[in-house]
């Protein structure tokens, strides 16, 4: 196995953890702002994907890997977005 | 490490308990060990191996690895001490034992991510139903 060099400390994922916390506070903040719903509903769909490449990039180190293991790692993590807007998401959207 | 089956368990037990011979002395990895019970191979030695043989040791010749066979303990004494190596720990299977949790951990993490958003942020499109 070849040695990894990721060149950072703990400080990164108090960092990740921190901005991920603003997202969810800022997601919250958007749903009480009457916005249409169109607009209310493509940012909050925008934010998580924002809030998943946080965590797949620092907390799952994709970052610090080869482009080839994000680019295997993407294509399930696409796959389970599909499922979840095909199956929960439609029934969040309609009732 | 993390031992969770009784198999595991019992392999660091056989590790960490020193062999002995018949005589009381014990027998480390490596050591010189005569063999008791076959006066007619002399030029045979014992090795003690991996815990997996259990109370046996691998007999090897003194020139080259042929002829290996198994033997109880109680066959051999020994001829010539050997130094104890440290019992081995896999450092980098328990670092990926941890990092594959981490990895599971994480994906939920993205489950719920969307899983909430769906669910408890994006509004009703028509009000609840009033139960009536």
């Amino acid at each position: 196995m070849e040695e990894r060099h990721t060149g950072h400390g703990y400080a990164v994922y108090g960092v990740t953890w921190f901005w991920l916390l603003v997202i969810t506070v800022a997601e919250i903040w958007i749903t009480l702002m009457h916005l249409p719903r169109a607009v209310l509903i493509a940012g909050l769909v925008g934010m998580a994907i924002l809030k998943a490449v946080l965590i797949m990039a620092y907390f799952m180190h994709l970052r610090y890997e080869r482009p080839i293991v994000a680019a295997i790692f993407s294509v399930p993590i696409a796959v389970l977005l599909m499922a979840l807007f095909a199956v929960v998401g439609m029934d969040a959207l309609a009732f | 490490m993390l031992l969770k089956t009784r198999r595991e368990r019992r392999m660091l037990e056989a590790w960490e308990r020193p062999l002995r011979d018949r005589a009381g002395r014990r027998i480390d990895p490596g050591a010189r060990v005569r063999l008791l019970h076959l006066p007619e191979r002399p030029e045979l030695t014992v090795e003690q191996t991996h815990p997996q043989w259990g109370k046996a040791v691998v007999l090897v010749p003194e020139k080259g690895p042929n002829a290996a066979d198994m033997v109880p303990v109680e066959w051999v004494e020994v001829v010539e001490e050997a130094p104890i190596p440290p019992v081995p720990v896999d450092r980098v299977a328990h670092a990926e034992r941890i990092e594959n949790a981490g990895l599971y951990w994480h994906f939920v993490d993205l489950v719920w991510v969307f899983v909430f958003t769906l669910m408890y942020l994006v509004p009703p499109a028509v009000p609840a139903a009033i139960p009536h």
